[in-house]
């Protein structure tokens, strides 16, 4: 028990004393191992981050009538279906849409009524399946409005109308005829910009397709969407679902390039700080030469020495560890809200991670020079200077 | 058969340097000895070699009957631990260790870390109520005095002192010799380097040592009792 | 003999030095190539977006609305449609912002019948054409491009003028039984006249968009079909922007409200609206307009790297200077011996400031080169595995990664070195 509580004594000392170095060593564990922990908890949840903010680029998954239907149209019961099939984490936004032409009056010019697409759709999810479309006045958010109308900018820029207007469409195939306000304009560079949009409720109605649909678009998160689409696929009839590649797959591969990037970028760090916290704990310990002599000639063997250097690290390094485990959290949450604005998730491992990789660089640092002057004669460090 | 044995020893540096070049002496229990010669004469050398911090290159260095030319680095370590207690010129304290620690650090890598013994030892120098202090707080003298009690605190068979009172003003130095004084005529082995011919002289006998050779035979110095 | 002393310390003391230098050109390397990865990962992010399309669609002015839905047109009354000279494609490539300019196809569109009278829309483009623009340069120009995404079963059409081959979308080939080397016959209503062809299945498209529905043929094929030689109705244009800012977007409102000083930089800006407005110059009565879809999702994703990347940098950034730092301090302390001794032989404070500095600054410029070096080397590392091209080197980086590392060292001295310089020579000579 004397010897350990010596021991003890001894180890205790050694850092109490020597406050400035301690405290030099300490702090370089602490930020090195600060800066490793919050970039590795960065790098963990970049691929769901990233994955998130991808979705900017709206759907990525289309369900339409399967192709033996033919007049390309499904119920919308099936949409219900397919909408249940997703986890509500994982589905971001879905919109279903549906087409017809109709007639409308050019403002101001009687009676010259031209032809344009009725798209008929749902508005409360426009931003999250199409984040991209700029909005003048206001979309429709709820979906009883049956008296108000939103133009593409090239519809409401050749038909001459503008928000607060009032448009009258006119449906050949149903006769049926509506008075509508504009109450907003969207530009969004695609088709979409010169096409007529209600309603899904009021559209059904006028086509004449009562609890019809063409066409949904969703938003969905996550990788390998795959082979869940072929789940549903093979469980819900009469529709296909498809993954829109030109979204899906180009966020595959970006997604794998910047997973790649950090990966390489957080190596590049851990190796550098590793090697900048090791320089300085190396030349800590070479100061302790005449140290090592003394106790060498007062008839310590080389694994006393060893032991004691090491119990000195592996306690720097397991304190330095977990304490700069937390400000690197704290790093990382500063990175995650500032580019993400949300929380980088707690992952358990990253903890015993940066405790033990503290507690090796630290040991393996003071090791190194340790054994380097261990074996030197007692004789020429306390004779040289 | 002396406790300490020099049997034509040399140590070679190199080609041909000879730090020691063909030594032989005796030192009996009990004797204090002082090596002195100039600078380069190998009174280091001949230091190291019996204090087990070296090894010759010819000849046999046999300490309490143990031959220690043929050990290893381990081996060698024992025997110092055991049997030499080494005063330096530089006293070497450990920095962040009071003065009664480092008394302990010594019994620590022998046997056990007894603190009352150790303030013991501290007492024997004159220094009991010095014992929490650390080195930086001690003076010179001081420092040396518990260098001493250290080099005591395992019962060596020798004390080893390397130039003890090199670095010491001279109230100090003559604290520490009455001290060197005490331990003798308590009957302790003491061999002593300096190249002060008057602490040398305060010995039993004087060994002068010139370019690795043994100057003159070993005698006792006839002026012991007039410097005391 | 200060020159002495200095030359002295860096070759006799160099070995103890070594350390030194070797923390200050790791964290130097850190430093560069950080800094390098950071300043070079706008374009090679932006380049690799480029995989979602275009963000640019360029198109004939008109009065007349467009009645399509999936492509196929029902208006009933056939309009004078208006079309763009195929001529005027290449001087797209020859815009201030040209280089810029990643790929682009030109699209001719018609409606035609199938066998069984299915209604399907025939798209006429370039594939992977080798085309010639004014300057002499070549380039390859084609949908293989735009549309990175397309999955064809098959084979793609290389340099297709004059080949009656066809890509066929994935809804016509299953709705009309189709594989690639199978035949079809195409019905058109031209002038009121019917006329057939027959063209060869060479790959089957699948997309998951609209094109499933389509049918593709060389350019010049439906151009002679339908006696629209010459002309096309729509081109793509794939470009690397600059994402949109407060300028980006009164810009976008109307170019004109820009004051002179305002225009130029807009003008001189990657900005989808300027690259469009240069497109609308040179050809004349087209409407140039971005694919929000594309350009503004880009732009977003852009600034989110952009910003990630810089934090990142940043962190190395403390990383190295701390490491730096720390092993100037560490090693000042250590020669406390040395300063006690120049200050007992007579040296003033600033005797000794002067040297220390000087090795120091030495030092870290060393230190500095190595890491600089060796920084490079991570960033091409980082370059070639992540995006398979090398990382330019800015000419600014040298610079200042050398007067970091001088001033980080000097920073971790001064502490140390104000601490010896306050003991007194005794103190530290008898320690």
């Amino acid at each position: 028990m004397k010897k350990l509580q010596m021991f003890l004594r001894m180890v205790g000392k050694a850092f109490k004393e020597r406050k400035s170095r301690v405290a030099i060593a300490f702090f370089a564990i602490v930020v090195g191992v600060g800066i490793i922990a919050s970039l590795f908890s960065v790098y963990y949840d970049i691929s769901i981050k990233m994955s998130e903010e991808l979705r900017v680029y709206g759907a990525n998954l289309v369900l339409a009538p399967d192709s033996q239907t033919s007049n390309k149209e499904m119920n919308i019961k099936e949409l219900n279906k397919v909408v249940n099939k997703f986890d509500k984490d994982k589905l971001v936004g879905y919109r279903p849409n549906l087409y017809g032409v109709v007639k409308a009056k050019t403002k101001g010019v009687l009676d010259v009524k031209k032809p344009v697409v009725l798209v008929g759709t749902w508005f409360d999810q426009v931003d999250q399946v199409n984040p991209y479309w700029k909005v003048e006045g206001e979309l429709l958010a709820n979906k009883k409005v049956d008296d108000e109308v939103v133009l593409g900018k090239e519809a409401a820029k050749k038909l001459g109308y503008d928000i607060g207007d009032t448009l009258t469409i006119l449906s050949e195939k149903t006769g049926k005829q509506k008075e509508l306000i504009v109450s907003g304009i969207i530009t969004t560079g695609n088709e979409a910009d010169n096409q007529v949009f209600v309603n899904l409720t009021l559209a059904q109605e006028l086509l004449g397709k009562t609890n019809k649909i063409n066409v949904a678009y969703f938003s969905v998160l996550g990788q390998g969407l795959r082979p869940k689409v072929k789940q549903i696929n093979k469980t819900v009839d009469g529709i296909e679902l498809e993954t829109i590649k030109k979204i899906a797959s180009s966020e595959g591969k970006v997604l794998k390039k910047i997973k790649s990037l950090m990966y390489l970028v957080v190596m590049i760090i851990l190796l550098s700080t590793l090697l900048c916290v090791s320089t300085t704990m190396m030349t800590i310990v070479t100061e302790r030469k005449e140290e090592i002599g003394l106790k060498k000639a007062l008839g310590a063997e080389n694994s006393n020495i060893i032991i004691e250097f090491l119990t000195e690290a592996a306690i720097l390094g397991g304190i330095g560890g977990l304490v700069g485990y937390g400000i690197g959290f704290l790093g990382a949450q500063a990175i995650g809200q500032s580019v993400f604005d949300s929380y980088i998730s707690f992952r358990i491992m990253v903890v015993p991670a940066s405790f033990i990789l503290a507690v090796l660089v630290s040991c393996l640092a003071s090791i190194i020079p340790v054994r380097m002057v261990v074996d030197i004669d007692p004789a020429v460090v306390l004779k040289g200077e | 058969m002396g406790l300490i044995t020099l049997e034509n020893v040399s140590k070679i540096y190199g080609e041909d340097v000879r730090a020691l070049d063909n030594v032989s002496l005796d030192i009996e229990e009990g004797e204090w000895v002082s090596i002195m010669g100039p600078s380069g004469s190998g009174k280091s050398t001949m230091l190291n070699l019996i204090g087990c911090m070296d090894t010759p290159s010819k000849g046999a260095v046999k300490i309490d009957s143990i031959d220690i030319s043929e050990l290893d680095k381990k081996e060698l370590t024992k025997v110092r631990r055991e049997k030499i207690g080494l005063v330096f010129q530089q006293f070497h304290l450990v920095p962040y260790l009071t003065a009664v620690e480092n008394v302990m650090v010594a019994q620590y890598y022998h046997s056990m870390a007894e603190e009352e013994e150790a303030r013991q030892a501290l007492e024997r120098v004159g220094l009991g109520h010095r014992g929490d202090h650390l080195p930086k707080e001690l003076s010179g003298g001081e420092q040396q005095r518990v260098c001493i009690a250290r080099a005591l605190i395992n019962y060596p068979k020798l004390i080893l002192a390397d130039e003890p009172t090199g670095n010491l003003d001279k109230e100090n130095e003559n604290i520490v010799l009455d001290l060197f004084n005490e331990l003798h005529d308590q009957g302790h082995t003491i061999m002593m380097v300096t190249h002060d011919p008057k602490v040398g002289q305060l010995a039993e006998r004087q060994i002068n040592l010139d370019h690795g050779k043994l100057k003159d035979k070993p005698q006792i110095s006839e002026d012991k009792e007039l410097v005391s | 003999m200060f020159l002495r002393i200095i030359r002295r310390s860096l070759t006799k003391g160099l070995k103890s030095k070594l350390l030194a230098i070797i923390a200050i050109a790791f964290g130097a390397s850190l430093a560069t190539a950080m800094l390098s990865v950071s300043l070079n990962i706008g374009d090679k992010v932006n380049n690799e977006l480029k995989s979602y399309g275009s963000n640019i669609v360029v198109e004939p002015v008109s009065e007349s609305l467009p009645v399509k839905i999936n492509g196929v047109n029902f208006n009933p009354i056939t309009q004078n449609q208006d079309y763009i000279p195929e001529d005027d494609i290449t001087k797209i490539k020859m815009i201030f912002w040209r280089h810029n300019i990643v790929n682009l196809a030109p699209y001719l569109e018609i409606t035609a019948q199938l066998s069984n009278n299915r209604k399907v829309a025939v798209v006429g483009t370039w594939f992977d054409r080798k085309t010639r623009i004014p300057t002499g340069e070549k380039f390859n120009f084609g949908v293989k491009y735009l549309k990175s995404w397309w999955d064809i079963e098959g084979n793609w059409i290389k340099n297709g003028d004059n080949k009656g081959l066809a890509l066929v979308g994935r809804e016509i080939a299953e709705a009309s039984n189709l594989s690639p080397g199978d035949e079809l016959r195409l019905e058109f209503n031209i002038n009121n006249q019917t006329v057939t062809k027959k063209i060869k299945v060479q790959g089957i498209i699948d997309s998951g968009g609209e094109e499933e529905g389509k049918i593709y043929l060389p350019l010049n094929i439906l151009q002679q079909i339908t006696g629209l030689e010459d002309k096309v109705a729509k081109i793509e244009v794939s470009a690397l922007t600059t994402p949109v800012n407060d300028l980006a977007r009164k810009a976008q409102q109307d170019p004109n409200a820009l004051s002179d000083e305002e225009f130029e930089k807009w003008y001189c800006t990657a900005y989808v609206s300027s690259i469009a407005y240069q497109i609308e110059e040179v050809i004349p009565d087209v409407v140039a307009q971005e694919v929000r879809q594309i350009s503004q999702s880009e732009g977003v994703i852009l600034n989110k790297i952009k910003l990630l990347m810089f934090l990142v940098t940043i962190a190395a950034l403390i990383s190295s200077g701390l490491g730096i730092s720390s092993i100037m301090t560490t090693k000042v302390l250590e020669r406390r011996k040395e300063i006690g001794l120049l200050k007992a032989i007579g040296s003033s404070n600033w005797g000794v400031i002067a040297l220390f500095i000087t090795e120091i600054s030495l030092l870290g410029i060393l230190g500095g080169v190595l890491g600089y070096g060796l920084g490079i080397g991570f960033a091409n590392l980082i370059g070639q595995q992540v995006f398979g091209t090398a990382i330019s080197v800015k000419l600014l980086v040298m610079p200042i990664i050398l007067i970091l590392s001088v001033v980080v060292a000097l920073l971790g001295s001064i502490s140390p070195l104000r601490i010896a310089l306050k003991l007194e020579p005794a103190e530290v000579l008898h320690g």
